[in-house]
């Protein structure tokens, strides 16, 4: 059905994704990757899972290749962090698809492939008809995923893009700044998220649109297009802002969220319109035992039935964040976390490397870099699994690593 | 719009002990695909979405309040927007529930009950997948933990989606959105440098994220059961997706010793500039433009009509203008703050320049063009509320088999208990008056 017989062997010494130790629940399945930067994250979901990736890249590398930061500042196509975390598990062959042999070794690949992942942009692989058309006619059952900024119809779909810019039109942007200096009035604009957020979020819905499409295959035999719009998918990301103004008229207004200052500098994320949902007595006799919050002596934080009125809640909470903002973020959030106060230390990513949590929970690994003779520290997985854990590695390849191997 | 076209997931069965939205949202992709999704819910411990407020009974009620009407002109300033209406009497009528919980069906069942915990093993039996979004150690006292759900169905899968995974010292501790973004790393990276403090996201980011991966991982373990046999558990915290979605900052950290720090809207690892958000005519109206190459500034010289401050040997190259980007960005903000953030998004992308308006969710609703012509809402009835707008949750479109919000039900979020007859007389076969005793029993 979907299995060819894999030519790739490894000759470089480590790991290669079809090596891996344990199954992976799309281990039978190869993609063939093209594109930008938009493209990279949907291949690592893919890997992870583990297909087996292959990196098509024109002979000067992929742009991400040329995102920083770089390894020690120095950039160089084969030591851009940037690429590096995106395209572990993945393996790489350079080719110019626009001369007839690059073409012609497209086309040989595309015969062994299960899935193709196009990011080259709207019509650029159908003016070379290479194309859905013509693929799908050399490879029956392929499953084709377009990845463009705004999808393959609308009014939009020429329009030029970048991370920014579908934060901005996405609907990201407006929820994302600083408290407004008076009622609707900012002195600070709306900001993006930084970390390339929106080409993750794109990546999402085609990893899961993929794997539909892969289990469908599975039983009709039925290969399909799939259109995705990096627009569409960012419009999707904002929680139910959307809905609630549909439904009640409700407004999202753009201000930091609930957190405190904390005495290291950190800062306390608290849900304090959930406080209600805290173990209120509990949360009281702890406040009082520190000696700090005598205001809670008072008989209505004593009556458990006062206690949970809104009220009341209300008058405990610029109590409590003057106790969290004379405690270190992750001392009050442990103490605040055993009496069911929805809370977090908004903090880092490396902090995560010494979070007790993250430790036991072994969020992060060790991969080598063989030719550097190193080896660097990466986020382990998504989520733990027992039968089909997330394949993490091996390292992303070096630019047309794998060319004698396919 | 009605689907059209086969469902991948068609005859999946799972059973739904999710709530909220990161855990509830993640069966509703399954939905879309065209999986059976049994929402088990119980009215004394209810998911608090229920509890939302609504506007009325369908679109007709929409169009009438006066809060909506019209507001498709402009975006609507902040300061004018009036409180919601009191919460509503009945569980049935929540907007934010609907939206999240279409195309499932919903059936009330009291796992406190042992006999409640029987029928559920009948489900079970009858079952692909179990997921809950409870805290980790929920489902284990039911004796529903991994172990407890294999020994009456070898082959399930199992996914749990706790805030904090079932494993480690936070393996009780509570989590929603703001919590997972905060604990993960994300939402420090937003925002201007210190002082200022990181502002994270305004919206739940982390509720919105997690259902992706673990659709992803529930597919994949359906695929790998129908290959190997073998079911799996899957513990799906909400925090974890996280690592991934931080970028390169851990690698950064180890390999440079560079830690975290925020830049605002700039592009340090791109290089662009300008490259920013900025004011336009209107309250609270902005425009983000981007320029990365030289074909793109020189293009934005020309839609300013090649100001002289434009040619200046400091704005002469990409690196010049990176250097001198504090000045840059007051000078586009002087063209732009006159004039409106769409004819600029326009004229701009007319001429070449990434460029896009800052768009809120009554933009996307009301006026984004590309969102209508691609089906982003589609309608679906409501048993209570009547007709209503949903977003597609999975936005991807497949041309075999297209995903639908509405999925095999064709109907938005069930009301409480309303599929009990369908699930318990034709799912599990029992009779009406085996289900009035177990109603009065206070188990269904």
């Amino acid at each position: 059905m979907a299995t060819d017989v894999k030519t790739s062997r490894n000759t470089t010494g480590h790991a290669t994704p079809d090596r891996w130790p344990t199954p992976g629940c799309f281990d039978d399945i190869r993609m063939l990757e093209i594109g930008d930067e938009s493209v990279d994250f949907c291949g690592l979901l893919m890997a992870g899972e583990g297909a087996d990736v292959v990196k098509i890249e024109p002979p000067e590398g992929s742009p991400s290749r040329n995102i920083g930061p770089f390894l020690d500042d120095l950039p160089d196509r084969n030591r851009s962090l940037h690429f590096w975390t995106y395209n572990r598990g993945k393996r790489s062959i350079t080719l110019d698809i626009a001369s007839p042999e690059g073409r012609a070794r497209y086309v040989e690949l595309v015969k062994a492939a299960d899935v193709i992942v196009d990011a080259q942009g709207l019509g650029v692989m159908d003016a070379l008809k290479l194309g859905y058309n013509e693929l799908s006619a050399i490879r029956p059952g392929l499953i084709y995923c377009s990845i463009t900024p705004f999808g393959l119809t609308g009014p939009w779909r020429r329009f030029k893009t970048s991370d920014l810019i579908h934060q901005a039109l996405g609907g990201s942007a407006y929820c994302i700044g600083y408290d407004p200096v008076s009622p609707g009035k900012w002195d600070t604009p709306p900001f993006m998220a930084q970390a390339w957020h929106s080409f993750a979020i794109a990546a999402e819905h085609a990893a899961v649109a993929i794997a539909a499409a892969v289990f469908h295959r599975d039983t009709s035999g039925d290969g399909q297009f799939i259109d995705v719009s990096i627009h569409d998918a960012c419009a999707q990301s904002t929680e139910a802002t959307v809905s609630r103004y549909i439904y009640n008229g409700r407004h999202q207004v753009r201000n930091v969220p609930q957190q405190v200052r904390c005495s290291d500098g950190r800062y306390l994320a608290i849900v304090i319109v959930l406080l209600r949902l805290a173990n209120l007595p509990k949360l009281v006799e702890m406040l009082l035992a520190s000696g700090e919050c005598d205001e809670l002596a008072d008989p209505k934080y004593q009556d458990p039935a006062m206690l949970n009125t809104p009220a009341v809640i209300d008058s405990m909470v610029p109590i409590l964040k003057r106790w969290v903002g004379k405690r270190k973020a992750a001392d009050a959030f442990h103490q605040l976390q055993t009496c069911a106060v929805l809370c977090g230390p908004a903090r880092p990513p490396e902090d995560l490397l010494e979070d007790p949590q993250s430790i036991a929970r072994e969020d992060f690994v060790e991969i080598e870099h063989p030719e550097l003779n190193r080896s660097f520290t990466y986020p382990r997985h998504p989520r733990i699994q027992t039968e089909t854990p997330w394949r993490w590695g091996p390292r992303a390849p070096l630019l047309g690593e794998h060319n004698e191997d396919i | 719009m009605p689907r059209q076209g086969p469902l991948p997931l068609k005859g999946v069965r799972v059973t739904d002990l999710t709530w909220l939205l990161a855990s509830a949202g993640t069966s509703t992709l399954l939905t879309s695909l065209g999986a059976e999704v049994i929402r088990i819910e119980w009215p004394e411990r209810l998911d608090f979405t229920r509890l939302g407020e609504t506007a009325g009974v369908g679109v007709a009620a929409r169009e009438s309040n006066p809060r909506t009407l019209g507001m498709g002109k402009k975006s609507v300033p902040f300061a004018k927007t009036p409180k919601g209406p009191p919460p509503s009497a009945s569980v049935n009528r929540s907007g934010v529930f609907n939206d999240r919980n279409p195309g499932k069906y919903g059936i009330t069942l009291n796992m406190n009950h042992a006999e409640g915990r029987e029928l559920f093993k009948r489900l079970l039996r009858t079952s692909d997948i179990v997921m809950d979004g409870f805290k980790a150690p929920m489902m284990g006292r039911w004796g529903f933990d991994y172990e407890g759900l294999r020994a009456v169905k070898e082959d399930i899968i199992y996914m749990q989606m706790s805030g904090f995974g079932n494993t480690g010292p936070y393996r009780d501790y509570g989590s929603v959105g703001p919590i997972a973004q905060a604990c993960a790393g994300l939402g420090f990276q937003h925002g201007l440098p210190e002082p200022y403090e990181p502002t994270s996201w305004n919206h739940s980011y982390m509720d919105t994220t997690p259902p992706f991966y673990g659709a992803l991982a529930l597919i994949g373990a359906l695929r790998h059961r129908n290959r190997s046999g073998r079911g799996q558990y899957i513990d799906q915290a909400q925090y974890q997706p996280g690592l991934l979605l931080g970028g390169a900052a851990v690698l950064d950290y180890r390999a440079n010793g560079r830690r975290t720090e925020r830049y605002g809207n700039r592009s340090p690892y791109k290089p662009a500039a300008p490259h920013g958000i900025y004011r336009c005519a209107g309250d609270d109206a902005w425009v983000a433009i981007a320029a990365f190459s030289e074909d793109e500034w020189h293009a934005l010289r020309a839609c300013m009509q090649q100001p002289a401050w434009s040619g200046e040997e400091r704005f002469a190259t990409l690196h010049a203008r990176i250097k001198h980007q504090d000045d840059l960005d007051r000078l586009v903000e002087a063209w732009t703050v006159d004039k409106d953030r769409y004819d600029l998004m326009y004229q701009l992308q007319e001429a070449g320049v990434p460029a896009g308006a800052v768009q809120s969710h009554v933009d996307k609703f009301e006026i984004d063009p590309q969102l209508k012509v691609r089906d982003f809402f589609v309608h679906l009835d409501h048993s209570e509320l009547g007709t209503w707008p949903f977003t597609r949750h999975l936005t991807p479109k497949l041309w075999k088999t297209p995903a639908h919000p509405g999925g095999i039900t064709q109907r938005g979020a069930p009301c409480l208990g309303e599929d009990n007859e369908y699930v318990y007389t034709k799912l599990l076969g029992l009779s009406r008056e085996e289900m009035s005793a177990f109603q009065a029993k206070g188990v269904i």
